[in-house]
């Protein structure tokens, strides 16, 4: 289709522009006085105002021109970006800040009016209002080409609704385009009754977050005056903000408006802000309400016959005085979130976090921040700033390798966007990430006890602290150069566990610790130990006082020494780090004296009601060799006096 | 009813010059372009309608139509409605005539007044499918015109459409004092408005 006022269209056709036309001479700087456009889309500078005339130079979109004046020319038409025709030329005096004298030696140039913004002006986003008269609409396509929002007619009157409506609304919605809804307004048919057609529109509306602004079409004023219609107009707008909680947007035209609405800037200054202006075919809209009380227009109907991709047929052209619909978008919100909800961690260990935000309506990134983390713990985002996927942060220990403190850290995730804030928590328990102290075995001869055999009883003794308590105490030990293997132990946190060692024979331990949360040691390995007995045929052992010998096939070694008369003693000089004394207890036998390196130690009494040979009647023990002496002296006790020495067992360690 | 549906254009979309608008009962061949429009009497010339039957399209290359055009035809504007600076006609005809006939289904519309005068116009449709209507048939189509920048129009306003080799048919308006179709001004003083309609359909 066509239409007759438009007798071309397209890009104006290029012409050579012939050099030998210029004037000659010499040109003179000058300041161009005038006011600075960009061009919408390519232009062509034309030396007269004509697309016939003489090229001057073809200008890229969004160059700057200085325009000194307009006439009327030839008449035009283009798609630039909408579809835009008249007859008004502009007088161009300067490209690019540059006299055009200096340029190409002429005083102006001329290009068609409708080409160009006003310099400084901000950037549109482009869209399209509908109708049942737009029939199936392929909201896809129409995306794909670059609309950013729909305005669908929903109601007129009382009582007529838009065929169309519901599934504009649902195509829009899925296309992911922004829309909103318009209620073509009849003072003409309901003068007393705006109560009803508001609430016939907010019955059809659907207005839901996300939405743009609901729209009063307001084009008819019927036979009502100024004051019967802007009152009008009054109840209508409240009656929408009182069921809906929106200030609805304007749709008028500047003459409308200043002929049938006085021109009043009563509705803008009371919150009205959103004007949505119709004045089609010109560079910029007049704004009505001494230019919507200093608020100008927000969206702007600017042809009403565009071919969009999508839309069979003419399509009103609209545009948003801006890029981003936030500001004017219903329940426009977002929502963020952290996950996990709660995490444990280890002292020592980082964690990540995912922060995501969900949108309603709300296009602008959301730059979000942190706090309540743990003293000196690091943060680490992928992204300060969340545009669409989600982002992570990793929360670790202190650079300088201290660990978290433990405890529960509550985290905050304060997100900020468009004037508003949302926050969202997540806990960081922080637990013990140390392993428990542990101290090697050590071993010590126990008693009392005995000898079994070849065998006599080595206590592996170790020790273990943690925070968290210990969990789990682990022992394995070795014979000689053999294999490692575990040692049962009486309890799971068992810290000791007697061993019969072979005398003879060189073992070693090594124990482990876990804490309750997990955190183990290495394996602490104690030292070499040998258990030696010495009979009490030794030169090593010295007696003084009345010692007699008894061979006997219960005592270790065939024989012993006993001694019945206070004094008595037996000195055992010995390189090791540990000592025990063997010997007999029974009913006649009495009580002994210890010394150890000379020094009293206590007294020990072997009475029993019942004879046992092999008997470990006291030990001593250091944590290493070193010459000792251990002194047994008989206390010649009433009635049963007698003391035996039947050895004595010695651990050396290596 | 039943339809065959060619495709057709969705819609014509032209602007021409001022000509004289006829309300016109095309029964007998004689032209009746209305003395006074301002009575608004619909204007059908048949009784009761008969159902309609059938209605199917064939393909007419160059616009013309072959033969049995329609000459009883009952043409009335049903409702305006508006929407953002256009109204929207929604017009039925209905073949008055006793024997099928047929129609372009895109013709040239025109925004008339009370007088007769063309208000809005457009230019002639290209090629167009030909429609042919069974008697008592009914046919509807929306029509919708914008940016009427000139003087205050005679009421009522309504919608007539030139086909080809035919005299005008206007349409009856709502109401002898029927406004409602009138566009506001929208662009620049002077310039020129809009008239299109869709494709006649059943």
């Amino acid at each position: 289709m066509s239409r007759s006022r438009r007798p071309w269209s397209g890009a104006l056709v290029a012409a050579v522009f012939a050099l030998g036309a210029m004037p000659l001479g010499t040109p003179v700087a000058r300041a161009v006085i005038g006011t600075d456009y960009v061009a919408n889309c390519p232009v062509s500078l034309q030396a007269t105002p004509s697309a016939a005339g003489p090229l001057l130079v073809p200008l890229a979109p969004d160059s700057l021109v200085t325009v000194t004046g307009t006439v009327s020319g030839e008449a035009w038409s283009a798609s630039c970006p909408g579809v835009v025709s008249g007859s008004a030329w502009y007088i161009i005096g300067a490209v690019g800040g540059i006299d055009l004298v200096l340029q190409y030696g002429v005083e102006a140039g001329y290009a068609p009016a409708g080409l160009f913004r006003l310099a400084g002006t901000p950037p549109y986003l482009e869209g399209v209002d509908i109708s049942k008269w737009q029939g199936s609409i392929d909201f896809g396509a129409v995306r794909a080409a670059g609309k950013s929002f729909v305005i669908a007619k929903t109601t007129e009157g009382i009582g007529y609704s838009d065929p169309n409506y519901l599934t504009n609304r649902m195509g829009a919605s899925a296309a992911g385009l922004p829309m909103t809804a318009y209620h073509y307004a009849r003072p003409d048919l309901n003068p007393t009754n705006p109560l009803g057609e508001a609430d016939w529109f907010v019955d059809n509306l659907g207005l839901a977050p996300g939405m743009l602004p609901p729209a009063l079409d307001l084009e008819v004023a019927g036979t009502n005056s100024v004051a019967a219609l802007q009152t009008w107009v009054g109840v209508w707008l409240s009656r929408v903000v009182e069921r809906t909680g929106v200030r609805p947007m304007i749709y008028t035209s500047p003459a409308f408006w200043k002929k049938y609405m006085g021109d009043t800037a009563a509705f803008a200054d009371q919150g009205y802000s959103v004007l949505w202006v119709a004045h089609w075919f010109v560079p910029s809209p007049t704004v009505p309400a001494n230019n919507w009380s200093n608020r100008g227009w927000t969206f702007w109907q600017y042809d009403d016959c565009g071919s969009v991709p999508g839309i069979g047929g003419c399509v009103d052209l609209d545009r948003f005085n801006g890029t981003d619909l936030t500001p004017v978008t219903f329940g426009a919100d977002f929502a963020v979130s952290m996950s996990p909800a709660t995490v444990s961690v280890k002292q020592g260990d980082p964690t990540d976090f995912t922060v995501a935000v969900v949108r309603t309506g709300f296009t602008t990134p959301v730059d979000v921040s942190l706090t309540g983390l743990p003293p000196g713990a690091m943060a680490t985002f992928t992204s300060p700033r969340i545009n669409g996927d989600p982002i992570s942060f990793t929360v670790a220990p202190p650079p300088d390798g201290s660990l978290m403190p433990a405890g529960t850290w509550p985290l905050a995730i304060t997100a900020l966007s468009g004037g508003l804030t949302r926050t969202t928590t997540a806990e960081l328990v922080v637990i013990d990430g140390i392993p428990p102290q542990i101290s090697a075995p050590v071993y010590r001869l126990a008693y009392p006890s005995k000898i079994v055999g070849a065998t006599v009883p080595v206590r592996a003794v170790w020790s273990a602290l943690d925070p968290s308590g210990i969990g789990l105490e682990e022992l394995q030990g070795q014979v000689g150069d053999g294999a490692l293997a575990p040692v049962a132990l009486p309890k799971p946190t068992s810290t000791s566990v007697i061993t019969w060692a072979t005398v003879g024979s060189t073992y070693s331990y090594a124990a482990r610790a876990t804490d309750s949360v997990g955190n183990s040691t290495d394996w602490a390995a104690g030292p070499r130990v040998k258990a030696l007995l010495t009979q009490q045929t030794s030169t090593s052992i010295v007696y003084a006082g009345t010692w007699t010998r008894v061979n006997s096939t219960t005592a270790s070694g065939g024989s012993l020494k006993y001694a019945t008369r206070k004094g008595a003693s037996a000195t055992f000089t010995f390189t090791g780090s540990g000592v025990a004394w063997v010997a007999y207890r029974g009913p006649n036998r009495g009580s002994v004296g210890i010394y150890i390196d000379d020094v009293f130690v206590r007294t020990i009494s072997l009475y029993s009601k019942t004879y046992s040979s092999k008997q470990i009647a006291f030990a001593f023990n250091w944590t290493e060799n070193a010459k000792h002496t251990i002194k047994i002296v008989a206390l010649g006790t009433a009635g049963h006096p007698r003391v035996d020495v039947d050895a004595f067992i010695r651990l050396t360690l290596s | 009813m039943s339809v065959s549906s060619p495709t057709l254009p969705s819609m014509t979309r032209l602007v021409m010059p001022l000509v004289l608008v006829a309300v016109l009962a095309l029964g007998g061949c004689t032209t009746q372009p209305s003395a006074s429009p301002s009575t608004a009497a619909p204007t059908s010339v048949a009784t009761e309608p008969a159902p309609p039957s059938a209605v199917t399209l064939t393909p007419s290359p160059g616009g013309s139509i072959a033969a049995s055009l329609c000459l009883a035809l009952s043409v009335q504007v049903t409702s305006w409605t508006g929407a953002t600076g256009h109204r929207i006609a929604t017009v039925e005809l209905q073949n008055l005539g006793p024997d099928p006939c047929t129609l372009p289904a895109l013709m040239q519309p025109q925004l008339v007044d009370g007088n007769g005068a063309v208000l809005i116009d457009v230019s002639p449709p290209g090629v167009s499918e030909a429609m042919t209507v069974v008697s008592g048939g009914v046919l509807r189509t929306m029509v919708q015109d914008s940016n009427y920048c000139g003087p205050a129009p005679v009421p009522p306003v309504s919608i007539a459409f030139l086909i080809p080799g035919l005299p005008r048919v206007v349409a009856s308006p709502l109401t002898s004092t029927d406004t409602s179709g009138l566009p506001p001004c929208l662009g620049l003083p002077g310039s020129a408005g809009t008239v299109e309609m869709q494709p006649w359909a059943p």
